[in-house]
């Protein structure tokens, strides 16, 4: 199935531009769904699913990083909108670190920050 | 010793093969040695690229596979204020148009199309007056490319 990681890259990237452009926002949730969560959930509406997107550290099972050796990874996951459960995650693919960039970025108003900044000079 | 037969196809002949052994000058034999020199000649060649081709992949694209990603991560960065970046993303455009030349080099005539493609669509963006839905577009190209060099490195891991 060559079509099917393609389709998964292309959905990401989407979210991505979404992102980016402003028209999916995201919010940091206040609470972590697990221990191997590092920093916060970010949580996003779009097309009556709810979406979710953590950095997790596991411990690595392939050769392209290392056995046995601790790795951060993104996970994006629909989840249960009233016990905020998984209920399917995302395959790993090569964007969900440059998602995981562009919403730290915009939750984090860096935008806003540089705008105002400069207006006052 | 090899002959066509009525309907064109190409048959051994046996007797005529032992005739050609027996009756053989030192000069035949010598002929014959030259043509079976050069066949092996080729078969090492042809392993020797294999093995440079294994090589170049284990070590040399996975340190340029990392450069990639490193161009994709900047340019997604830049990405997040378009307008405000518009420099940055064309230094990195450049950058990366180097890296992506030297992935191309250095696959397989059958693996290349992925990147020529991304390197055509590269020549076509105006860096003085950049395209947002262009860049987006070849940033794509740049993660479709990871993913066809991690398939192609972990496929590589079972060769051997």
């Amino acid at each position: 199935m060559p079509a099917e990681p393609d389709k998964w890259l292309r959905a990401v990237v989407k979210l991505t531009d979404l992102t980016q452009q402003g028209e999916l926002d995201w919010e940091i949730a206040d609470y972590q769904s697990g221990p191997s969560v590092v920093g916060p959930s970010y949580f996003a509406e779009y097309k009556d699913r709810l979406l979710r997107l953590e950095k997790i550290q596991i411990e690595s099972s392939d050769s392209w990083h290392g056995r046995g050796e601790t790795v951060e990874e993104i996970t994006l996951d629909f989840v249960d909108r009233v016990e905020k459960t998984s209920l399917w995650t995302f395959p790993s693919s090569t964007g969900l670190d440059q998602l995981y960039g562009a919403v730290r970025y915009r939750t984090a108003g860096v935008s806003d920050f540089l705008d105002s900044l400069l207006d006052d000079d | 010793m090899v002959e066509t037969d009525g309907a064109g196809a190409v048959v051994l002949n046996l007797t005529t093969g032992w005739s050609w052994v027996t009756n053989a000058t030192l000069s035949d034999w010598g002929a014959l040695a030259s043509v079976g020199g050069l066949a092996l000649t080729a078969v090492v060649l042809f392993s020797v690229r294999r093995i440079k081709a294994y090589y170049v992949v284990r070590k040399r694209i996975p340190e340029l596979a990392k450069r990639l990603a490193q161009h994709s991560l900047s340019i997604s960065e830049s990405l997040n204020d378009f307008d405000a970046f518009k420099g940055q993303l064309a230094e990195e455009l450049v950058q990366a148009v180097a890296t992506l030349e030297s992935i191309r080099n250095k696959l397989n005539r059958s693996e290349r199309k992925q990147v020529k493609d991304v390197l055509a669509e590269l020549r076509k963006v105006d860096l003085k007056d950049l395209d947002e839905p262009v860049v987006r577009t070849c940033y794509l190209g740049f993660l479709r490319i990871q993913e066809h060099l991690k398939n192609l490195e972990a496929d590589m891991a079972w060769e051997r």
